[in-house]
C-alpha cells in the first residue's frame, strides 16, 4: 500500500564557458569534470535501471546552457581530448603506484573507469542530448530546463528580460526535445510576485521554491511543502522537503559526509610534484583536480585514509535504504494531516551526484530500486503528481530563492552590487533598442541579435556567485565585463546606425549560443496585441455619454482611442452615445461603428429626467442594434451616467458588464455634500454592483473605487489611460533652450478648486523671483475662473496669467509647442491625461503628488512631483526645470520614451481584452 | 582588435538620473544612483541626504509614507545599504538636499516589497485553484431619492458637465 510520494528533481547547470579563440580554457575544465565524474555516470546509472526495468522517475532540469555546450563540436572535441589525456595519467599512475598495494588497486579502478566513460560517451557519439531524450521518451525522465543563462530573476529591472529569458530557454528547450518542458526551474529557485503570470503566460505549469517560501506564504499553506501550492496566476509551486534536502545537502550530518566516502579535497593534481604532474595540469602548471583522488574522508583531520570503492558502494547502499526508510516515516505521519497522498520534493543540483559526492550516483541508484521495492513511496515527477491532484491551495509566495540565506543576499551584496547599475542599464537600452528597431534587417537585426545574446549572457547568476564564492573571480568578473562592453558597443552601432562587420563578426563568433534568437524577445510590451485567454474577435457594446467631437472632460478621448484600438486588434466596437450637431446618427470611423442617439429623444431641461431620456434612447437602439449586427458578447458602460441603459440591456441580452470608473463623484468633491452629490453618488454604487468586473485608471482609483462602494479589488483591474502620440503634434526636442523670451507655463483643464490653479498662481510671485520674468497660460474654463483671476490681481501678476479659455486639440497642440512647462497641481486627480499629452509632447512636466498623477510620473526622473497644495515646493521645482534646460531636455526624452511604452492603446486595449474575457467566463459560469 | 573584445571596460557612468532599490532580504534593501551631468550642475554644491521611506500597506492608500531613517552622504557615494529593517513591507527611497528646515528632493526611486521573513502563524481560509470566483453580489435596487434639479443648476454647481448643454442644443 502506497503511503506517499517522492520527487527527485536534479538540476544541471554550467555557465556557457567557449573560447574558441583559444586553445584550451582553464574553465572549460567545469565541463569536463562535470561530464565525466556526473553526467555520464548518471547516464550509466540511468540506463543500468531501464534494462533491468526499475520502475523510477526521476526529474532533470538541464539549462540551456548546459544544453549548447554538451552539444557542442568543438568541446566535445576538446572533452575527448581532455579524457584521453586522463586515461594517459591513470595508465601512468598504475606505473608509480605499482609498489603502494593501499594505492594501486585505485589507480587500476580509475583507469577502468575513465576507459569505460570513454566508450560511452562514443556510443553517444559525443552529444548526451540524445540517450536524456531517450529516457524521456521512455518514461523514466521528465527533462525540464531554466531561463536561458540561469539569469537571476528577482534582480532585474525589465519584464522584458524575464520574458527573454524563459521564451528563449523554452525555444531551445523545444528545438532539442520536439515538445515544450511541462515546467521550469527558476534559477537558484529564485522566486518573486509577477513571476508567475509570465510563466503561465508560456504555459509553464510548475516550478520550485524553497520551504521557507510556502511556509511564509499568504495565507499559511495548509499542507507545508507536503503538496504543492498554486499561485493566483494559476500555476503550481512545489517546495522543498527540508528533511530529505539536509540529509543530503549538509556537510556534517549529510550522508556526503561519511568516513568511508571519497574525499574531494585531496587530488593528485595539488598533492604531486609539478614535474611529474605537470603536463596534466593546464599551462603545465596550474594546480587544479585531475579527479584521480585516494582518499576516503576518514575524519576531519588531515591524514587520510585510502579509498575502498567497494566499502563506500556498501554504505551508498545503506544510505539509499535509510533515506526510504525515513520517507516512508515522513510520508506516514503528513499523511494522518491530509486527505490525499503526500509528496516529498527532493531537489538536489545534479553535480552534487558524482562531482562533489563522488558515490552519488551509485546512491541514487540503490534508492530507486528500494524505492521501487519499498511498494510504500512511489517515485512522481511533479508533472505525474499535478495529474494525480490538480487542485492544490492558492496562495501568494513572496520573495525567495535556495542561495544562503534564503533571499537575494548572495548574488546582491559588496562584492557585486557594482554589476546591477550596468545589468539594469543594458536590460533598458536592449528595451528601447527593441522597440524601436521593430523592422530590423540584416546587419542592424544580426546587430540587435548579438547584443540580445551578449546581455543574456551578462545576466547569468554564476558570475555574481562565483565573485562572492571567491574562487574564479578574475574569470566570472572580466566575463561579465567584457559581455556589458560588447553589449555597448552593439548597442551604440545598433543605435547609429553605423555598424562595423568585422567587430559585429568578431562578437558574433565568440558565441554561438542561441543561434536563432530573435532580439524581438527584449520588446517591452507584447506587441502581439490578442492575449491568449480572449477570443479571435467579440462584439462589444459601448456605452459613453460623450464621444468625439463632443468632449467636456478626458472620457470621450479615452472611449474614442481604446475604441479604435480594439477595432485594430479585431474586435467589433460599437459606441453609442450623445448626438452632436456636426454627426448623423451612425458613422464608422477607424472601424468602430458610432451610433448616436436621436437629438430629439433629448428634451428635458430637468438634468435627471435628461438623463434618464438619455439612457433610454440607448438602452432602444442597442436593440436595434443586435437586430443588424446580430448579438453583443459583452456590454463596456464608461461612468454613472449610462448606468440604467447598461442594466436594462444586460438584463433583457444577459450580457457581463464590464464599467469603466474614471473618477468618482465622492473623489470629486471630497465627500457628498449636496442631493446630487448623493444620488450620483448611490448611481455608482448601483454600477459597480451591476458590473461583472470594473476597471480603474491608477492603483489609486482601484483602492478609492474599493474602498467608497466595498467592492473587492480583485473585481478591479488597473489599466492606466493612454495617449496616441500622433494626436500631440510638436516635437519639442528641436525647439529647446530658447533664449531671450520670457518663459512660458502651461495649465490644462478645468477651472475648479480641485485643479489646484490657484496653487499654481501662488507660486507665480516666487517663481517670477528665481527664474525671472515667466508667462502663465490657462487653457481650460470653469466656474473658478473669476476667482483665480482675482487671486492673479491680488498677488500682483494679473499680467503674467493669460486666460486662453476652451482649447481644441489643434490649440492645444499649439500651446504645447509655445510652452517651457506644463504643471498639473490638481489636488484631486483619479489619472491625469494632461500630463501624459504634455510629456508625449516633449514638455517637462511638475505635477501634484496625487492620486493617478502618481503612477504617471517618476519624480527626478521624467518629472517632478511635488506635495499638493504646497505653492512653495511647487515654485522650487518649476523653477528647477526653467533655469536648468538640460536637465528638463533629461526628463523630457525618459518621459516620452515611458509614455510610449506605459500607456500605448495597443498595450491598454489588450489588457482591456484580458478583463472582457475573465468577465465573460465569469458570466458564462453564472 | 581581436584581443580587444576580450578586455573590454566598463563605462564609467551612463549620463542619466536614476535611482533603484533592490531586495537584499526581507530586513535590508540597496539603493544605487547616478545623475546626469546637467542634474550635478543643478545640485550645485548641496550635501546630499538619501532617505528611506515605508510606504502605507495597499489596504490604506491614504496613509503618508513614514520615513524610516536618512543618512548624509560621504562624498562619491553611488549607492548605500539600508539594514535592520521590519519584514513584509514596502520601501521607497529619494535623495535630496535641506536648506532653512525644508527637503528639496532630487529624485525618487522605485518602490519595492520585502518578503515576509517568516510564516503568518494563523491560517487563513483556504482557496483552491478550482474555486475561480465565486458567486458576485447581486443588484441591489437604490432607494435614495432623486434630486430635483435643472441642467442650468447643474452648470453652475457642477462644473464637471460642463459641455453637457452642447448636447442637447
Amino acid at each position: 500500500m502506497y503511503i506517499g510520494y517522492l520527487a527527485i528533481v536534479l538540476h544541471g547547470h554550467l555557465p556557457y564557458i567557449h573560447h574558441p579563440e583559444a586553445p584550451e580554457m582553464l574553465e572549460e575544465r567545469w565541463l569536463f569534470e562535470a561530464l565525466t565524474e556526473c553526467y555520464l555516470p548518471l547516464l550509466d546509472v540511468f540506463e543500468s535501471m531501464q534494462k533491468d526495468k526499475v520502475p523510477y522517475r526521476l526529474t532533470i532540469s538541464l539549462s540551456p546552457t548546459l544544453i549548447t555546450m554538451l552539444t557542442d563540436q568543438i568541446l566535445q572535441e576538446r572533452y575527448v581530448r581532455h579524457l584521453e589525456k586522463s586515461i594517459e595519467l591513470a595508465v601512468l599512475e598504475q606505473e608509480r603506484l605499482q609498489n603502494a598495494p593501499q594505492y594501486q588497486p585505485l589507480s587500476v579502478y580509475y583507469l577502468k573507469k575513465l576507459t569505460e566513460l570513454k566508450k560511452q560517451y562514443e556510443r553517444y557519439n559525443g552529444n548526451l542530448i540524445n540517450p536524456f531524450k531517450q529516457l524521456q521518451q521512455q518514461g523514466c525522465l521528465e527533462l525540464i530546463t531554466t531561463c536561458a543563462t540561469h539569469g537571476f530573476l528577482p534582480l532585474m529591472n525589465c519584464r522584458s528580460s524575464w520574458r527573454a529569458q524563459i521564451q528563449t530557454a523554452l525555444e531551445l528547450y523545444t528545438s532539442y526535445f520536439d515538445q515544450p518542458p511541462t515546467g521550469m526551474w527558476l534559477p537558484e529557485c529564485a522566486y518573486t510576485p509577477g513571476l508567475d503570470e509570465l510563466l503561465r503566460e508560456y504555459q509553464v505549469r510548475y516550478f520550485f521554491v524553497d520551504s521557507h517560501g510556502i511556509y511564509n506564504s499568504r495565507p499559511t499553506s495548509l499542507f507545508g511543502t507536503f503538496a504543492p501550492v498554486c499561485t493566483s496566476a494559476g500555476v503550481a509551486a512545489f517546495g522543498r522537503d527540508p528533511e530529505s534536502s539536509r540529509q543530503v545537502w549538509d556537510r556534517h550530518s549529510g550522508y556526503p559526509g561519511d568516513p568511508i566516502y571519497r574525499e574531494f579535497y585531496r587530488d593528485i593534481g595539488y598533492d604531486l610534484p609539478l614535474d611529474y604532474i605537470g603536463p596534466y595540469l593546464p599551462g603545465n602548471n596550474i594546480r587544479v583536480d585531475t579527479g584521480l583522488k585516494y582518499h576516503r574522508i576518514t575524519g576531519s583531520g588531515p591524514d587520510k585514509q585510502p579509498y575502498q570503492p567497494d566499502l563506500a558502494r556498501e554504505r551508498a547502499a545503506e544510505h539509499a535504504k535509510d533515506f526510504v526508510q525515513r520517507r516512508c516515516e515522513q510520508l506516514e505521519k503528513a499523511g494522518r494531516q491530509m486527505h490525499r497522498q503526500p509528496l516529498v520534493l527532493a531537489p538536489y543540483d545534479a553535480e552534487l551526484f558524482g562531482h562533489w559526492w563522488f558515490e552519488g550516483p551509485d546512491w541514487l541508484n540503490f534508492l530507486c530500486r528500494e524505492a521501487a521495492n519499498s511498494g510504500s513511496v512511489r517515485m512522481v515527477t511533479p508533472a505525474e503528481y499535478l495529474k494525480a491532484y490538480p487542485n492544490n491551495q492558492v496562495v501568494e509566495l513572496p520573495m525567495c530563492s535556495w542561495g544562503a540565506g534564503g533571499y537575494n543576499q548572495f548574488w546582491l551584496n559588496p562584492s557585486t552590487d557594482w554589476i546591477y547599475k550596468h545589468l539594469h542599464h543594458a536590460e533598458e537600452k536592449m528595451t528601447e533598442l527593441a522597440d524601436g528597431h521593430w523592422n530590423a534587417r540584416e546587419l542592424e537585426a544580426r546587430c540587435l541579435n548579438q547584443a540580445a545574446r551578449e546581455l543574456l549572457l551578462a545576466q547569468s547568476s554564476d558570475w555574481p556567485f562565483i565573485i562572492h564564492s571567491g574562487t574564479a573571480v578574475e574569470y566570472a568578473k572580466q566575463r561579465f565585463i567584457n559581455h556589458i562592453g560588447r553589449f555597448n558597443a552593439l548597442a551604440r552601432m545598433a543605435g547609429t546606425g553605423i555598424i562595423q562587420i568585422d567587430l559585429l563578426e568578431e562578437i558574433e563568433a565568440r558565441s554561438k549560443f542561441l543561434p536563432d534568437i530573435d532580439y524581438h524577445v527584449f520588446c517591452s510590451s507584447d506587441m502581439v496585441g490578442r492575449p491568449s485567454t480572449a477570443r479571435a474577435s467579440y462584439r462589444i457594446l459601448m456605452l459613453s455619454w460623450e464621444y468625439p467631437p463632443q468632449t467636456v472632460g478626458g472620457l470621450a478621448r479615452h472611449v474614442h482611442d481604446l475604441s479604435c484600438s480594439l477595432a485594430a486588434l479585431g474586435d467589433e466596437v460599437h459606441v453609442i452615445t450623445c448626438p452632436v450637431s456636426s454627426r448623423g446618427i451612425y458613422s464608422l470611423y477607424r472601424g468602430v461603428h458610432v451610433h448616436r442617439i436621436r437629438p430629439e429623444l433629448l428634451t428635458s431641461n430637468d438634468f435627471m429626467n435628461w438623463v434618464g431620456q438619455m439612457n433610454n434612447g440607448m438602452a432602444e437602439l442597442a436593440g436595434k442594434l443586435v437586430e443588424v449586427f446580430g448579438p453583443f458578447d459583452l456590454v463596456h458602460a464608461h461612468d454613472w451616467l449610462v448606468v440604467e441603459a447598461s442594466k436594462q440591456i444586460c438584463d433583457q441580452m444577459k450580457l457581463p458588464l464590464v464599467a469603466t470608473i474614471h473618477a468618482t463623484e465622492y473623489g470629486r468633491n471630497h465627500g457628498l455634500h449636496t442631493d446630487l452629490q448623493k444620488h450620483i453618488h448611490s448611481l455608482e454604487q448601483e454600477l459597480t454592483e451591476q458590473a461583472t468586473l470594473l476597471i480603474g485608471c491608477s492603483r489609486y482609483m482601484c483602492q478609492e473605487i474599493a474602498r467608497l462602494f466595498k467592492q473587492s479589488t480583485d473585481k478591479i483591474a488597473v489599466i492606466p489611460n493612454g495617449v496616441d502620440p500622433k494626436n500631440i503634434l510638436p516635437d519639442r526636442e528641436k525647439l529647446l533652450s530658447r533664449s531671450g523670451r520670457d518663459k512660458n507655463i502651461l495649465f490644462l483643464g478645468r477651472l475648479v478648486p480641485e485643479k489646484g490653479v490657484q496653487i499654481l498662481i501662488e507660486a507665480l510671485p516666487t517663481i517670477i523671483q528665481k527664474a525671472g520674468p515667466v508667462k502663465l497660460y490657462i487653457a481650460g474654463k470653469g466656474p473658478y475662473q473669476q476667482e483665480l483671476a482675482e487671486q492673479a490681481k491680488s498677488l500682483g501678476v494679473a499680467d503674467q496669467v493669460h486666460f486662453v479659455g476652451f482649447v481644441n486639440d489643434e490649440d492645444r497642440n499649439k500651446l504645447l509647442d509655445q510652452c517651457d512647462v506644463a504643471v498639473i497641481p490638481s489636488l484631486y486627480e483619479p489619472f491625469g491625461i494632461v500630463a501624459l499629452e504634455a510629456m508625449a509632447a516633449g514638455l517637462p512636466v511638475v505635477v501634484s503628488d496625487t492620486g493617478g498623477l502618481h503612477d504617471v510620473i517618476e519624480h527626478g526622473i521624467d518629472g517632478y512631483c511635488v506635495p499638493p497644495g504646497d505653492a512653495a515646493m511647487l515654485a522650487h521645482y518649476i523653477t528647477e526645470l526653467i533655469n536648468n534646460p538640460e536637465l528638463a531636455q533629461h526628463f523630457t526624452r525618459q518621459a516620452k520614451r515611458n509614455v510610449a511604452v506605459k500607456f500605448n492603446w495597443r498595450q491598454i486595449a489588450s489588457d482591456t481584452l484580458k478583463v472582457y474575457a475573465k468577465a465573460i467566463a465569469i458570466s458564462a459560469l453564472n | 582588435m581581436l584581443c580587444s573584445i576580450d578586455r573590454m571596460e566598463l563605462p564609467q557612468w551612463y549620463d542619466e538620473n536614476k535611482m533603484v532599490l533592490m531586495v537584499v532580504t526581507p530586513h535590508t534593501v540597496f539603493l544605487y544612483w547616478e545623475l546626469a551631468f546637467s542634474q550635478w550642475k543643478a545640485v550645485a554644491g548641496h550635501q546630499l541626504i538619501v532617505r528611506l521611506f515605508a510606504l502605507a500597506p495597499e489596504q490604506q492608500p491614504t496613509e503618508q509614507p513614514r520615513l524610516v531613517t536618512s543618512a548624509v552622504l560621504p562624498v562619491a557615494t553611488e549607492n548605500w545599504y539600508f539594514n535592520d529593517l521590519p519584514a513584509d513591507s514596502q520601501y521607497q527611497a529619494d535623495m535630496g538636499w535641506e536648506q532653512d528646515g525644508v527637503f528639496y528632493s532630487l529624485i525618487k526611486s522605485n518602490s519595492v516589497s520585502v518578503p515576509p521573513a517568516e510564516p503568518l502563524g494563523v491560517a487563513g481560509e483556504a482557496q483552491w485553484q478550482s474555486v475561480k470566483l465565486g458567486q458576485l453580489p447581486k443588484n441591489i435596487a437604490s432607494t435614495t431619492s432623486k434630486p430635483d434639479i435643472t441642467v442650468k443648476e447643474i452648470l453652475n454647481q457642477m462644473s464637471f458637465y460642463m459641455g453637457i448643454h452642447k448636447t442637447t442644443s
